[in-house]
C-alpha cells in the first residue's frame, strides 16, 4: 500500500538525489519516485518548500540553465553546496540510526515470527 | 525582488507541470486527461504558489517582527485613545483607586492589547512556545496595563514598550522556527 510521503522527510530525500549530481524540480521528483519504486508517493508540488527551505539554508544552489530542448524553457537546475554535502551526510547518518531503531522496536511485529498478542 | 522570486516560482512551477503532463502524454494518455492526472499528481498550483509566498515571510524574522510590532502598535493607539476617552470624566470626579466601573475596563483593555497579538503568535507559532515567553509576557503586561498612565504626565511614550516586546517576540518565535528547521 503507497503511503504519500511526510513533508518533513522530504528535504533528506533531496539532499539524496542531488548528491549524485545536479537535478531540476521535475528530475528529482521523477528520481525519488523511481528510487521507491511507487511504494512512497511524492506529490510534485510539495517539493518545492522543501527546496526553497534548503536553499535559504544555504545547502543547496539553484541555478537558471537554458533547456536542452531547442525552443524549451529555461530550467532551474539544484545542486549540493559544500555544506549541504557535509549536512546530507549527516542527516543519512541520523536517518540510518532511526530506521535501525524503530526495526529494532519493532521486533518480529507483523513478520513471519509474529506471535499472537495473548 | 518579491516579485523576482514570484516570477521564478511561476516559471520554475509552469515548468515542471508541463513537463509532468509530457510524461502523461508520452504514456499514452489523451490532452485532457493527461491535463487531470498531471494536477492530481503536482498537487493545486495556487496553493502551492500562496505556500511558497507565506514561507518567505516566515523565514525572515525581521519581518515578522516588524508586523507583530505594527499591529500591536496600531491597537494599542487605537485602544490607548478610546480607554483615555472613556475614562477622562472618572479621571476629572478624582477617583482614588483605579480599580472598577469604567477604570476596570481600560485595565482590561490594556491587559488585551498586551495578550492578543502574543495569543496569535503562539496560535501561529505553536503553543509548547508559550511558557518560554511568560517573563516578558508578565513585563509587558506590567508596564502597559498596571501603571496609570494618564495620573502620571509624560508617561504615554510607555506604550512602545509593548510594542518593542511584540515586535521582540514575533523575531524570538521566527528565530526560533528557523532554528528546529535547520537541526531536522
Amino acid at each position: 500500500m503507497a503511503r504519500e510521503l511526510p513533508r518533513n522527510d522530504i528535504p533528506i530525500f533531496v539532499l539524496a538525489i542531488l548528491e549524485s549530481g545536479p537535478a531540476h524540480g521535475y528530475a528529482i521528483a521523477r528520481e525519488i519516485d523511481q528510487r521507491c519504486e511507487g511504494g512512497l508517493v511524492l506529490r510534485d508540488g510539495a517539493l518545492y518548500p522543501a527546496l526553497r527551505a534548503l536553499e535559504d539554508d544555504g545547502l543547496i544552489v539553484g541555478e537558471w540553465q537554458p533547456s536542452s530542448e531547442s525552443g524549451g524553457p529555461p530550467r532551474k537546475t539544484y545542486r549540493l553546496t559544500d555544506e549541504g554535502k557535509l549536512e546530507a551526510s549527516r542527516r543519512a547518518t541520523l536517518w540510518r540510526s532511526y530506521a535501525k531503531n524503530v526495526e529494532r522496536i519493532l521486533g518480529n511485529l507483523g513478520g513471519q515470527g509474529a506471535k499472537p498478542a495473548i | 525582488m518579491q516579485n523576482q522570486r514570484f516570477e521564478d516560482d511561476q516559471a520554475e512551477l509552469e515548468a515542471h507541470f508541463a513537463e509532468r503532463v509530457q510524461a502523461y502524454l508520452e504514456l499514452g494518455e489523451t490532452p485532457e486527461q493527461a491535463q487531470l492526472s498531471a494536477r492530481e499528481k503536482f498537487g493545486d498550483l495556487e496553493t502551492l504558489k500562496r505556500q511558497l509566498c507565506w514561507q518567505r515571510m516566515r523565514r525572515h524574522p525581521v519581518i515578522i517582527g516588524a508586523l507583530a510590532g505594527l499591529c500591536w502598535l496600531a491597537t494599542a493607539v487605537v485602544l490607548h485613545l478610546l480607554t483615555g476617552w472613556m475614562v477622562a470624566p472618572v479621571l476629572h470626579e478624582r477617583q482614588p483607586f483605579p480599580i472598577g466601573g469604567t477604570e476596570g475596563l481600560l485595565l482590561l483593555m490594556r491587559v488585551y492589547v498586551t495578550l492578543a497579538p502574543a495569543a496569535l503568535l503562539v496560535v501561529w507559532k505553536g503553543g509548547e512556545r508559550f511558557p518560554r515567553q511568560i517573563p516578558a509576557l508578565v513585563l509587558g503586561i506590567l508596564v502597559f496595563s498596571v501603571i496609570p498612565m494618564a495620573l502620571v504626565p509624560g508617561l504615554e511614550g510607555l506604550i512602545l514598550v509593548p510594542t518593542l516586546h511584540g515586535a521582540l517576540i514575533g523575531w524570538r518565535l521566527a528565530f526560533r522556527a528557523r532554528q528546529e528547521k535547520k537541526r531536522v
